[in-house]
């Protein structure tokens, strides 16, 4: 509400009920919890058959196994995957959420793919990929056999000869790596026929429904943001068709950085079409996906590899983070505080999803959340080959290599590929440590968006109190955060294990993430359809935010690798020694 | 005196459009869609050819991992290695004598 006192004109903000209806900001927050307890609903009474017996016995086996021998035996490793296999995604309503919900499929030389796979094409790609898998099977047979010869040898010994114990161990590593080449061959194998066009245009009208009873309460015409859907979907459909190519998915180029390319190819070229306009609402997508990205969010995971894991992931990134922003502000100059926070947030903590919740917290532009997710993608894929090449190259310990890389390396996905290019110890690792760090984008969103609130975003000589502080905070960030406190209470409640089973893999993985992906990518193709090059390439005048990004990542580089150095191996060596 | 908030500068028109002709924006189109075809059908397979990337990107293809996810939960392998190192902080191995 602007107020003019004097020559001043002032936003003064102020609380009204209807804004409860009115706002983008809490229509982000209802439609993200009607689908989270939607979620809820559908999985937490659907848990795999005898769940609970399954996870007793396999505790069980885990117990005994982990009091008999110095190391991880066979039993143990397969009641370690009984209790991973529990899923209640796996369940016929996952199922069908799932066929309903899948983006385009990957695909190598034929774009079709994406959307249709006929019988006679899937048989023949399974039966291709058949021996593959019937030599993968055999390998893993033989594997564990020798894996089994070799513990046998090792107990015999009661596990007290170390050449043996060695030899046992080796054996059973060899054993899980073929596991791993057997699941992936299995996959392969596994080719079925689909036809993804009937469930894609039903998926659109769904979400066209579920913004559009928004927008209708908010006094938008829903009809023309119905049509206008049509044109940010396809946007959003073209830019999965990019991402799903083996070649993109190998250099970790994904859809935020290809939904931006296509929407400003046609906006900076043909202009956007002005029955697609309506629908161009980047606000209201990215805050609903991030109420979504909320419930994600799990406290609870945060001590999942001890002390060492806060260290690396919650104490060196928000020094990075801070020293970054500092820096582009007293050294770089960054000619925009806004766009500073959300590289330097985007560089140091998880990427393009820090990107979005940091942007959206301090009200970014949408040319500077570009520049960040496209930055973040190029130094992504050269990190991805560059580290496990330097960690090979210097014998860096796995466990030291992978702590470096989760904490260093944006995106997840790298993260996972360039840990497990490594070993299994190095991914376990790597990706412990970037789930860890991933859970402080919940912190970093709201003090960023109190930050802004109270300080920045205010006149010099103007008082923000308590009650301003409410007026002004943006409402949806309240929601994110309340997702992540409820959800985290729920897998606290019950517990890791029937956690994992019914949150993680059933209202996490089987609700929130499939929406939340969709939302954000509808999000970025409205990014592209509403920005004009000349005007993005205005802020990256020189190239102060690659300036910034190269140096706050080298610091990262530096302070990440000292101190996973000093807590993995200086402070607390027995954990590592566990790993 | 107008508020200046932190990030500046003004808003994008969606609407607007480059004063060129309408059979050149049409070309820009096309040509840009040329460039997205050659980089995913040329570009990204010929990477794989280079020495220095070849093994990394080939391992990505075969295990089919998903590089461009940006969340944890988005990664299959993310659920395995946490669910490894949970079993192996809630059951360590008992240490040797």
């Amino acid at each position: 509400m602007a107020q003019v006192n004097g020559d001043i004109v002032r936003d003064v903000a102020k609380w009204e009920w209807s804004e409860l209806w009115k706002k983008e900001d809490w229509w982000a927050v209802w439609l993200g919890f009607l689908l989270l307890v939607i979620g809820l609903i559908i999985y937490v009474p659907r848990g795999p058959a005898g769940m609970d017996e399954k996870i007793a016995a396999a505790n069980a086996t885990l117990k005994v196994e982990s009091e008999r021998a110095p190391f991880r035996t066979i039993a143990w490793f397969k009641a370690s995957d009984a209790k991973g296999k529990l899923k209640a995604t796996d369940s016929s309503a996952g199922k069908t959420i799932k066929v309903y919900t899948t983006k385009p499929h990957g695909w190598s030389s034929n774009p079709l793919d994406a959307f249709f796979m006929s019988k006679s094409k899937a048989a023949a790609k399974a039966e291709k990929a058949a021996s593959g898998y019937e030599k993968a099977k055999e390998k893993e047979a033989a594997m564990l056999d020798t894996a089994k010869a070799a513990e046998e040898m090792a107990a015999a010994e009661s596990f007290q000869n170390t050449t043996l114990n060695q030899q046992a161990i080796k054996a059973i590593g060899d054993w899980r790596f073929a596991k791993n080449k057997t699941s992936s061959a299995k996959k392969k194998a596994g080719a079925k026929p689909y036809n993804q066009i009937p469930y894609l245009i039903i998926l659109m009208i769904i979400m066209a429904v579920f913004f559009g009873i928004g927008m209708l309460v908010m006094g938008k015409n829903v009809v023309s943001f119905g049509f206008g859907f049509i044109g940010v979907f396809i946007v959003a459909i073209l830019a999965y068709l990019l991402e799903g190519q083996a070649g993109m998915k190998s250099i970790g180029f994904g859809y935020p950085l290809w939904a931006i390319a296509i929407g400003m190819l046609i906006s900076n070229t043909i202009g956007t079409p002005k029955w697609v306009v309506p629908a161009v609402q980047t606000e209201y997508y990215i805050k609903t996906g991030l109420v979504l990205l909320g419930a994600e969010i799990l406290f609870g995971k945060m001590l999942s590899i001890g002390v060492p894991g806060i260290f690396v992931a919650w104490i060196v990134t928000p020094i990075v983070l801070i020293t970054t922003y500092f820096f582009g502000q007293i050294v770089v100059k960054m000619p925009s505080k806004t766009l500073n926070v959300t590289i330097s947030a985007d560089m140091s903590v998880c990427g393009v999803s820090a990107a979005i919740a940091t942007a959206a917290a301090c009200r970014a532009k949408k040319e500077e959340l570009t520049l960040a997710v496209g930055l973040s993608m190029v130094f992504t894929s050269i990190m991805m080959i560059a580290m496990p090449a330097v960690i090979k190259a210097t014998h860096m310990h796995h466990v030291l290599g992978g702590a470096w890389m989760g904490g260093t390396i944006d995106a997840t996905g790298a993260v996972a590929a360039a840990g497990a290019f490594l070993s299994d110890t190095a991914m376990y690792v790597a990706a412990t440590i970037k789930m860890i760090q991933n859970i402080l984008i919940g912190v970093v969103a709201f003090f960023v968006a109190l930050i802004w609130t109270t300080k920045i975003d205010k006149e010099a000589d103007q008082e923000v109190g308590l009650i301003e502080i409410w007026f002004r905070f943006p409402k949806f960030v309240l929601g994110f955060i309340a997702a992540s406190i409820i959800f985290s209470l729920i897998y606290g409640a019950f517990g890791k294990d029937a956690g994992y089973t019914l949150l993680e893999h059933g209202a996490i993985r089987g609700m929130s993430r499939i929406f939340r992906g969709w939302f954000f990518c509808l999000a970025f193709a409205s990014i592209g359809l509403a920005t004009n090059f000349r005007e993005l390439k205005s802020y990256f005048k020189g190239g102060k935010p690659l300036i910034l990004y190269v140096c706050g990542q080298s610091f990262n580089l530096i302070l990440t690798l000292v101190m996973a150095y000093i807590m993995f191996f200086l402070v607390f060596p027995e954990i590592t020694a566990q790993i | 005196m107008v508020k200046k908030l932190s990030n500046g500068s003004q808003a994008t028109r969606i609407d607007r459009k480059p004063e060129t002709s309408r059979l050149k924006r049409w070309v820009a189109l096309a040509g840009g869609t040329l460039f997205f075809w050659v980089f995913a059908a040329y570009f990204t397979p010929w990477l794989s050819t280079i020495p220095i990337l070849h093994p990394m990107l080939s391992y990505i293809e075969e295990y089919d991992i998903n590089t461009t996810a940006y969340f944890y939960t988005d990664v299959e392998e993310f659920s395995v290695g946490n669910h490894m190192i949970q079993q192996l902080m809630t059951y360590p191995s008992k240490t040797t004598e």
